[in-house]
């Protein structure tokens, strides 16, 4: 059964309006405040290379293991979250994780000059591109 | 755009930029109140830790990863603010709130007014 145009309106119409009502009802004060959880993990493409970063707060080399494989990256993480001793716990939101990820790179890297770091509880690394994936600029005879 | 069809008079910020909200816990004993932060990606020179009245604003942005134009295959990598703020009880003694950062968690040591610390009274049998 085919949909008119009008249909499709209708139906867009409907959840526009709920959106709305939504926005109005949490967001009610001048800051749009995003309820959503703080990123996590980007992946990026500088060209010579991918640029892969997650956030791992309050860890340590120790917590993580990378691996690099052909074209694909796997990064487990694991973090324990532990009260300090001594205290009383009014508020736990900060939750214990342990994660693996793995992504398929599209492109060839070069294992040998993977490098990553970890500062400020980012686990950043950074995947050259082998010499045959490099960019190249193509110029019109 | 939509603030402006449903609330025409509100004040719209001049970026609409969202701004996120760090997990924290909150701990506490006879000593002090403690709130750890998680800032992953944030240094100190980007952090703001400030008290007015009984209201402790933790704010401060996080930098990009990368430029605009730089492809993103997958998450964000772009800079935002974060904010979180808290109603400090009058039993902390606010000249003495002391904050670290490091490896992207933040702890802030609220201590107790010594006179608002919990003591055992000792009781005296007469007689």
């Amino acid at each position: 059964m085919w949909m008119t145009w009008n249909d499709f309106d209708r139906h867009f119409a409907a959840i526009d309006t709920l959106r709305r009502e939504l926005e109005r009802s949490v967001g009610g004060t001048r800051r749009s405040r995003n309820l959503g959880r703080w990123p996590e993990a980007t992946l990026i493409d500088e060209g010579e290379r991918f640029v892969f970063a997650v956030d791992v707060p309050g860890l340590t080399q120790d917590d993580l293991v990378i691996d690099v494989h052909n074209s694909t990256l796997t990064v487990a993480a694991r973090r324990a979250v532990t009260p300090p001793e001594g205290f009383a716990t009014l508020r736990s939101e900060r939750a214990g994780f342990e994660w693996k990820k793995s992504f398929s790179l599209p492109a060839k890297i070069d294992g040998e000059k993977t490098a990553a770091s970890l500062d400020d509880g980012v686990l950043t690394i950074r995947l050259e591109k082998l010499p045959e994936a490099q960019p190249r600029r193509i110029s019109i005879a | 755009m939509s603030t402006e069809m449903t609330h025409p008079s509100a004040s719209e910020p001049v970026v609409d930029r969202p701004i996120m909200s760090p997990a924290v816990d909150v701990f506490e004993n006879q000593d002090e109140l403690l709130i750890v932060a998680d800032l992953p990606g944030v240094t100190s020179d980007a952090l703001s830790i400030d008290l007015e009245d009984d209201r402790l604003t933790i704010h401060g942005r996080r930098k990009a990863l990368c430029s605009e134009d730089t492809p993103v295959l997958m998450g964000g990598g772009r800079a935002f603010d974060f904010k979180r703020v808290f109603t400090i009880p009058d039993a902390v003694d606010a000249d003495k709130i002391t904050a670290e950062l490091t490896g992207g968690v933040l702890q802030l040591h609220l201590p107790r007014h010594e006179r608002t610390k919990p003591r055992r009274i000792s009781v005296q049998s007469n007689g």
